[in-house]
């Protein structure tokens, strides 16, 4: 990767320059050679790698779908297909240095040779949809994901002085390790908990007082989940200054709720921050402040933002499917992968408004393809768009906890919403308040109302237990 | 820190006066300049640390125990007390020379002032007082990828090997030594935070798809996982060795890890032990052997290990049974002097080279027990019976037909003031003639622990594995002491 001074002034062209030259390298000196599945795929659809002259080009290659990457009982080791081999003949520098080279090369210089593409971690996606996918980092990855790191410390003003807890739930998952090397490399006092699953609320929030922090790093329905338990039982965190969300999207909804939990709490100046993970981008991309979009490392990876149906390329700001394409990476890479995750507002080119760095950003809440679900309702075949509801339930202002379950009754399908309004009680009327709102955001599929309580429905969430809560339950033919 | 491979060669004279020399300088110009508690024990005792000649100096000292560190309600920060830092009196008392200086000046104060600043934390499982913050400076960092790699060299692992560690995730030390140490090496690993983060069949895929050479587990959790492996007829060939934190293995455990890894294709595999604690920071290997016990490689120019009387505290001869005692050196952030750590090693500590391989580093002799794990009981009418719970370990993991166990302690009738019960749940071998083996484990479990089980109750493995909780706690509960107290 780039100087990243540099790379935030870059003008669009000059991105597009740095972009076309890292694809063409990266295809013609790795991919084109040393990566079994691009290679068969190169030869099978008759593609001349040398044909590729830059990001324009991309368009002329097939997408990688999470099918071609996952394993399944027949093949565990299908992933192994998308890493870079490791063993080259000769090795680059060495052809570079010729005899003299090779005879004076030391020793640690050899070993150095081999770097970018030994593998030194194992991470995985989070497996939402198929199994986990295992993923290679090399040395060179590793030392790209606390670039990247860095770089996010940067946006959200994170220094040495800054006490942090780490609490994303603990996976071999670049978002926890993207904030530990962060935070070790800036040297900022940090605990890293693994989230709710290992070490659970009260642990955490004790954590958060002792050590005076001034930032929590964890997904939005923790975040929230905490402050929940903080404003409820009067426990004040004045030195909270920052909250980082990351792991799933944060309607800005939500975003404001969390910062009136702060607040309540006795935080001032507060400040709430997310950024978006993608594990085949090798790395998460921050926003400088909630609605400015998720700016991208253009030096490390490369974003196309498509039609979801019909693989075509998007225009600026248009709403689409994420697929990246990694520029600077070892290990296990991919062309045009395609994330199923959707950019509500696309992306652009422009310079950010607020912050003034060139890079590419990602505009709009960012909704999961496996969140859409199409509902069998007697009369009717509808799609019942999840994230839809999601976002508006998460910014109702009196609902506290709740998840939806899809139930088959007969031939028919039917959504239950199960929620509280508060810890303790619940409020009289809940259900009718919630079918009003509904009714005037325009949400027009029957719905059934249960009111629980906040441990129910957290329990059921997974709040302590999964990596992120879970409010979706299809229950259908289970 | 010393070099390891000169540490290793270095004279049991040497290697003591380089202890004296280290821990002369580590009183004077760090504990007690920065280290609160340990300044104003010093200040009390009337002790000039100029003064303090070396190790001999050492029992002059108090000892510090858990307790003194562990939070509690009235003093939840109780643990500040024991990390190096130079506050602001410090700095202005020492630093102006400094801060005149031309080279860096008031730049370089701050610096060094940095220098102290904790970047990492882990913390005591609490299980026998809450837990116990113990913070990492940058510098501590580097020494625990040090010890890592020192600890991998001593089990011959290389960074040609591929690790699978299987720790279960938390701010403990028995994960983050393995990351650190694979780190220092550069060595390919998996840091899966074990079967509780990523579950068992992901555990399972992973060992498929990284065919690792070294496996990295709790011994309760790997033999569990071997069985369901092998159940599943799973290719674990690659293994060459597998190493054990957490807990101790006892030896007729080790052998049936051995056996299910030779199953499943592996050669020759060796299980290796490890002796770590939170306090000290870091972990130590036990020399390789498949039948014989060398003791824990100790490193001389990062701690100071004494063996004391667990009753009067006054120090053992070389080889002599006693409770190990820490002394910190050299390090930053949390640091303790003279620690009870509640572990008695029972062939105490050994200053002779090692006879395996020869290294001249102290060695902490393999059998260590918790003294912690003795517990009071009520069994019969005569009150008070000690029973070292200890016991149930080696001849219940290491029982050639038991799968899994679970010991329960309950009050008669749930009733605080009645007699102890002791249950024992197990789940044994298929085919086993009950009867008979009720019959031969009560008799062993009376001979070794000297009380008789209440019952023995027979269950399926998937409804104990369920009650052990090995899928879901961070480590299985194999002793519950469920006692109703008045």
């Amino acid at each position: 990767m780039q100087l990243w001074s540099k790379v935030s002034k870059m003008s669009p062209q000059d991105i597009k320059s740095m972009q076309d030259s890292l694809l063409v390298s990266m295809i013609k000196d790795e991919m084109s050679s040393y990566h079994p599945y691009y290679q068969k795929l190169f030869a099978e659809k008759g593609i001349d790698p040398q044909t590729i002259k830059g990001t324009d080009d991309l368009k002329e290659l097939p997408f990688t779908t999470k099918k071609e990457v996952a394993p399944d009982e027949t093949d565990l080791k299908r992933p192994k297909q998308f890493v870079l081999e490791q063993i080259r003949e000769g090795g680059q520098a060495e052809k570079k240095k010729g005899f003299l080279g090779k005879l004076f090369k030391k020793k640690e210089e050899e070993e150095k040779e081999d770097y970018p593409y030994r593998m030194v971690q194992l991470f995985y996606t989070r497996g939402k949809v198929k199994k986990m996918v295992p993923l290679v980092f090399t040395a060179l990855d590793l030392r790209n994901l606390k670039e990247t790191g860095m770089r996010s410390f940067d946006f959200w003003g994170l220094e040495r002085d800054d006490s942090t807890i780490n609490a994303f739930s603990y996976m071999p998952h670049v978002s926890f390790w993207q904030i530990f090397y962060a935070t070790v490399e800036i040297g900022s006092t940090a605990l890293q908990t693994g989230g709710g699953r290992v070490l659970g609320a009260e642990k955490i929030l004790k954590a958060l007082f002792n050590l005076e922090a001034t930032t929590l790093i964890t997904f939005p329905g923790y975040a929230e989940y905490c402050l929940q338990i903080l404003n409820r039982f009067g426990f004040m965190m004045p030195t909270l200054e920052k909250i980082v969300l990351g792991m799933d999207d944060a309607p800005p909804s939500l975003i404001k709720k969390i910062q009136e939990g702060m607040e309540k709490a006795g935080a001032k100046d507060t400040q709430v921050f997310r950024s978006y993970y993608l594990s085949e981008a090798k790395g998460g991309w921050p926003e400088c402040s909630p609605g400015y979009g998720y700016h991208i490392h253009p030096d490390h990876v490369f974003v196309e933002i498509v039609d979801p149906e019909t693989g075509e390329r998007k225009n600026e700001e248009e709403s689409g499917e994420i697929v990246i394409t990694n520029l600077d990476a070892r290990g296990t890479v991919f062309l045009r992968f395609r994330s199923g995750d959707i950019a509500t507002g696309g992306m652009t080119t422009k310079p950010c408004p607020n912050c003034g760095r060139t890079v590419p950003r990602i505009l709009g809440d960012i909704d999961r393809l496996d969140r859409i679900f199409e509902l069998n309702l007697g009369q009717e075949k509808r799609e019942f768009n999840f994230n839809d509801m999601r976002r508006l339930l998460l910014g109702m202002k009196d609902l506290s906890q709740w998840y939806v379950e899809i139930n088959r009754e007969g031939e028919s399908d039917r959504l239950k919403l199960v929620a509280c309004s508060g810890i303790k009680e619940n409020e009289p009327d809940l259900d009718k308040k919630i079918h009003k709102y509904l009714e005037q955001e325009n949400f027009d599929i029957p719905l059934h109302i249960d009111i629980s309580s906040y441990e129910d429905i957290t329990q059921r969430q997974g709040m302590e237990r999964g990596v992120t809560e879970c409010r979706i339950f299809d229950k259908r033919n289970k | 820190m010393e070099n390891w491979e000169k540490l290793n060669k270095m004279s049991y004279k040497e290697i003591r006066e380089m202890q004296d020399r280290k821990l002369r300088a580590f009183l004077a110009n760090q504990i007690y300049l920065y280290s609160k508690c340990y300044s104003e024990k010093l200040n009390e005792l009337k002790i000039d640390p100029m003064k303090v000649k070396g190790i001999e100096d050492l029992k002059h000292l108090p000892f510090t125990y858990k307790e003194d560190i562990a939070p509690t309600d009235d003093n939840p920060q109780r643990h500040k007390d024991y990390v190096l830092r130079p506050d602001e009196e410090v700095t202005e008392k020492y630093g102006h020379l400094a801060q005149l200086s031309p080279y860096g000046g008031k730049a370089a104060v701050e610096e060094k002032v940095y220098d102290f600043k904790p970047v990492h934390i882990h913390f005591t499982t609490g299980r026998t007082a809450e837990p116990t913050p113990f913070l990492y400076t940058k510098r501590d960092l580097e020494k625990i990828r040090e010890t890592g790699y020192r600890l991998l060299d001593v089990f011959n692992v290389t960074s040609d090997d591929v690790t699978l560690n299987a720790f279960p995730f938390a701010p403990h030390l028995a994960f983050w030594q393995t990351f650190f140490a694979g780190e220092k090496l550069n060595m390919p690993a998996l840091n899966s935070g074990g079967g509780k983060i990523m579950g068992t069949q992901n555990l399972l895929d992973a060992v498929e798809f990284l065919q690792p050479s070294v496996l990295v587990f709790i011994p309760g959790y790997a033999y569990y996982f071997l069985r369901e492996a092998v159940n599943q007829g799973r290719d674990f060939s690659s293994v060459k060795r597998i190493f054990f934190g957490g807990e101790r293995v006892p030896p007729g455990l080790k052998d049936k890890i051995r056996d299910l890894l030779i199953q499943m294709g592996a050669e020759d595999p060796i299980c290796l032990a490890t002796y770590g604690m939170t306090e000290a920071r870091t972990a130590w290997g036990e020399c390789p052997s498949h039948d014989e016990y060398f003791g824990y490689h100790t490193y001389p120019d990062l701690e100071i290990f004494e063996t004391v009387d667990p009753q009067t505290g006054e120090n053992v001869g070389e080889g002599e049974e006693g409770e190990v005692v820490y002394t910190a050196l050299d390090w930053r952030g949390t640091c303790v002097l003279r620690y009870r750590t509640g572990d008695i090693a029972k062939g105490g500590i050994l200053y002779e080279p090692c006879p395996n391989c020869g290294r001249t580093v102290p060695r902490i002799s393999s059998n260590i027990q918790r003294k912690s794990e003795v517990k009071e009981f009520d069994l019969t009418k005569v009150k008070g019976t000690l029973v070292n719970l200890n016991a149930f370990f080696p001849l219940l993991m290491g029982h050639p037909d038991i799968l899994e166990w679970q010991v329960e302690i309950r009050k008669r009738n749930d009733d605080p003031y009645d007699l102890d019960e002791i249950y024992l749940y197990v789940a044994p071998k298929e085919g086993i003639e009950k009867e008979k083996f009720s019959s031969e484990l009560r008799q062993r479990i009376i001979r070794d622990t000297e009380v008789s089980l209440t019952d023995i109750i027979y269950m399926p493995v998937p409804d104990l594995l369920n009650q052990l909780g090995m899928e879901t706690e961070v480590k299985e509960k194999r002793i519950l002491d469920n006692r109703v107290k008045a």
